[in-house]
């Protein structure tokens, strides 16, 4: 167990942003929140998976829904405790400690917020690891565990209970009520007992947000690679995007030239970074995170901030080892974004 | 297969009308590639050599056309189409350009059937030959209108640009292919073919009466192509040149049979005239002539036969309407009669600015049309057109001779004026006229030339004389008496007064003397 502090909330959001891949939304105003309920609440507990006992229960949280419109009409302050007094209710489980579904972006953000309002540990822990755009992409659906009944709590206060579907199901509703509650809902997936969270959530996962968010302001990516087995792909200039209104998720593709010119490097992304390609071959592709950061500032872009003339390092981190199994790929993998080329590390890299 | 068959390279696929649209991103140099087989990118199936790959560009999946760029050039594919592209990104266009293989985007179209077209044309080159003829053949079934619709029909057909030259190369229709054309190509009666690096120059003979000299050349500029499809292109065009053919023919009987009708109406007009028949006035009306108003008559004359007369009629139309003389053209059996027909009686001076213009047009014909005209004074009505015509033949009898050599005359400055002009310019008779009258110069009265000369001029009348002299009837009576003493003559005798007033305009000066210009 150790403790997270209101002054760590900076390297957090850092770093969160970094492991959004592009995707998990303007960390800026979940940093706020994040920031004001540790000060109102003092140190935030966090815990590891495996220090829950193993018939504790803990649930993932976050937000489900348009971040741009979380921003502009932020929280309420009661959402998470609505949610969580109303799961808490329906199943008669009262929760040991709380985790972020997606410990990337807002919903690193919004966790320790929760947990802060909630005066419950936070598990270090996620279903992700890093950003996906929906909510059945993580780790339990993959392996199978309960999502329903899960709760959506809006900013208007409304409460919906979806109970009996799985994880894609539940998926669907909740996309489709999130709508009607104003753009964003707060959502609690089932609670998990603790030997199932120690086994399989993607652990460990706030504490490196905060290291990457570290090294970030101190300005070196090398480090980061270094640390954790990351691999530099580019540094160039975009010359060229096109965005692709049709998608469901913000979709589109960006060109780099790069800085030595005759280079060209082709990001493609669906609010994540997903592909990249250069000279007609993949270089590196989903599930691994694939991050864009301004060069010199190292400062994470997300895709929607993509334009014309930036100058960027494209790096990549690993995902989670549970991605890389069949059944992981399946799930997350290219082919589930739509592109029709096999997971593969380019040989000579790691 | 036939393994003797040349194959088609890639650059020749271009000309198809299966890839029309189309946009060549990258590769130009490696176009000239043969092709021997035409695929569908599928994904996981790997590509054939020396192929062409067509393959669907999805919207939003712009990466694929990079995966396929790359395979494609591991494999050995001559280029790739991509059917239904939208933007290319620029990594796409690069990645291109850095393998030199070629990248042609559609913009719509079904990547199965374009791949299978294109495929049908790599395997059977002689199926788009056939289809080149039969094509020509079935668009030449009706006849033509106009040259320009051949020219159309040509190069839509051969997708080529055709041009008609005459055999001293001027376009009668179409437009010039940019190839230099060699001298020599008119001199051989054969169709010939010229290479060079954009494609092939077609020119095809085109013969209408002489059937050992051609009148015309049928030319066809046709893109870079395959052996058969340039001998399907010539016969092709050589079916083309019989329609050429056709037309010319058909243009000249009409010509002709126009010439003759026109020639026959104007024979009646010139019976008929000045009374016309209801009838006669309605055929003028159809054919286009003006019977009322002011008509200044026309009258041109050629050196050759009447069938160079009928050839020569819309060269001749022609040099007249640029010079805005519009009107009826008539051939007759030495060349034609025109008239211009104007609402109000034109002012007299104007006769000078339209010889002018008349000359104007004759000298803007080509030197091979021989011609002299004559011009007649307006007259109204349907017999003024007649009138004119007449004084306008009488002008043409002097166009070209005399002194003057003119090839156009004026009525007005002919005749009389003529003859006397040349009697005034005889020195003999300036001697005689000066001899004859010496006795009234000679007298020291002055007065009495000028009252000789004044009553002659009107026409010997006494009254008249002393009414332009100002002076009394009685001085003219006794001034003529007194002239008369004075030469010893009598002027009574029209001889003599004939005589006197030629003299005297001969010692007035020329240009004094001149009867007002009409």
């Amino acid at each position: 167990m150790w403790e997270l502090q209101a002054d760590d909330v900076g390297a957090l959001a850092r770093g969160a942003a970094l492991v959004g891949g592009g995707g998990g939304g303007s960390t800026r105003a979940a940093a706020l929140v994040a920031e004001r309920a540790l000060q109102r609440s003092g140190p935030l507990h966090v815990v590891e998976a495996g220090e829950l006992a193993p018939d504790a229960h803990g649930a993932a949280l976050g937000l489900v829904g348009s971040v741009t419109v979380f921003e502009e009409k932020p929280l309420s302050g009661a959402e998470f405790t609505t949610a969580v007094r109303a799961l808490e209710r329906y199943t008669g489980i009262r929760l040991d400690a709380v985790l972020g579904f997606e410990a990337a972006g807002v919903n690193a953000l919004l966790a320790v917020a929760a947990a802060a309002a909630l005066e419950l540990p936070l598990v270090d822990a996620d279903g992700m690891g890093r950003a996906f755009p929906q909510l059945d992409q993580t780790v339990f659906t993959l392996h199978g565990l309960a999502v329903s009944p899960m709760v959506l709590s809006g900013g208007s206060g409304a409460l919906a209970v979806l109970d009996g579907v799985d994880g894609l199901l539940g998926e669907q509703l909740a996309r489709s009520a999130v709508v009607t509650m104003g753009g964003w809902a707060m959502v609690v997936f089932a609670p998990q007992s603790g030997a199932d969270l120690a086994r399989y959530a993607i652990t460990g996962t706030i504490r490196r947000a905060i290291e990457l968010g570290r090294l970030l302001g101190s300005g070196t990516i090398d480090a980061i690679l270094t640390r954790h087995g990351g691999r530099a792909l580019f540094r160039g200039r975009v010359v060229d995007v096109i965005r692709d209104s049709h998608g469901r998720f913000g979709g589109g593709s960006a060109v780099l030239e790069h800085l030595d010119g005759g280079r060209y490097l082709r990001v493609e992304f669906q609010n994540e970074n997903l592909l990249v390609l250069e000279n007609g071959e993949v270089r590196a592709c989903v599930p691994d995170i694939i991050c864009l950061l301004e060069a010199d500032r190292c400062v994470p872009v997300t895709s929607e901030r993509l334009r014309y003339g930036l100058e960027l390092d494209v790096i990549t981190l690993p995902c989670a080892p549970a991605w890389r199994t069949p059944a992981g790929l399946g799930l997350v993998g290219p082919r589930a974004f739509g592109y029709d080329v096999p997971y593969a590390i380019p040989r000579g890299e790691r | 297969m036939n393994t003797h068959r040349p194959l088609l390279t890639f650059r020749q696929l271009l000309r198809l009308e299966d890839l029309a649209g189309y946009e060549l991103t990258s590769g130009e140099a490696n176009v000239d590639r043969e092709v021997r087989d035409v695929v569908v990118a599928r994904a996981g199936v790997d590509l054939p050599s020396d192929a062409v790959v067509v393959a669907p560009y999805r919207r939003g999946a712009g990466y694929e056309a990079e995966l396929l760029l790359r395979k494609a050039d591991t494999s050995g594919v001559v280029a790739v189409v991509l059917v239904g592209a939208g933007r290319l990104m620029l990594s796409t266009r690069r990645l291109a350009e850095n393998l030199r293989m070629p990248l042609l985007t559609l913009a719509d179209g079904d990547p199965l059937h374009v791949a299978w077209r294109l495929s049908r044309h790599v395997h059977e080159p002689e199926w788009l030959g056939a289809e080149l003829v039969s094509g020509m053949l079935h668009r030449l079934r009706a006849p033509l209108s106009r040259l320009s619709d051949l020219i159309t029909v040509v190069e839509t057909e051969l997708n080529a640009t055709a041009a008609i030259v005459n055999t001293e190369g001027s376009v009668v229709a179409g437009v010039l292919p940019e190839t230099e054309l060699p001298a020599t190509i008119f001199n051989r009666p054969v169709a010939e073919r010229i290479d060079h690096a954009d494609g092939h120059l077609l020119c095809v003979p085109v013969f209408v009466d002489n059937l050992r000299r051609p009148e015309l050349w049928l030319l066809a500029q046709v893109p870079v192509s395959h052996q058969w499809w340039l001998e399907a292109s010539s016969q092709a065009l050589s079916a083309a040149a019989l329609a050429v053919a056709s037309w010319t023919l058909r243009q000249r009987l009409a010509g002709e049979r126009d010439a003759r009708d026109r020639s026959a109406l104007l024979a009646e007009l010139v019976d008929a005239a000045p009374s016309l028949s209801p009838r006669l006035a309605e055929r003028a009306v159809q054919a286009g002539w003006r019977l009322d108003g002011w008509h200044v008559g026309i009258h041109i004359r050629m050196a050759g036969d009447a069938g160079a007369v009928v050839r020569a009629t819309p060269r001749v139309r022609a040099a007249l309407h640029e010079n805005g003389l519009d009107g009826p053209l008539v051939e007759h059996a030495d060349g034609w009669a025109s008239w211009i027909t104007e609402d109000h009686e034109p002012p007299s001076a104007s006769h000078r600015a339209f010889t002018a213009k008349m000359r104007e047009a004759l000298s803007g014909l080509a030197s091979d049309v021989d011609v002299v005209a004559g011009i007649g004074r307006p007259y109204a009505g349907p017999a003024g057109i007649v009138t004119s015509l007449k004084e306008a033949r009488e002008a043409c009898l002097f166009a070209g001779t005399g002194r003057r050599r003119h090839r156009v005359e004026h009525v007005d400055e002919l005749g009389v004026r003529r003859v006397l002009a040349d009697w005034y310019h005889a020195e003999a008779f300036r001697a005689y006229a000066r001899t004859l009258l010496a006795p009234l110069l000679d007298s020291g009265e002055e007065q009495l030339l000028e009252t000789l000369r004044t009553y002659l001029e009107l026409e010997s009348s006494a009254s008249s004389a002393a009414a332009a002299l100002r002076i009394h009837r009685n001085t003219v009576a006794y001034r003529i008496n007194r002239i008369e003493q004075l030469l010893a003559m009598n002027l009574a005798a029209p001889d003599n007064r004939l005589v006197l007033q030629l003299a005297c305009r001969v010692l007035q000066g020329v240009d004094d003397t001149m009867p007002p210009a009409r």
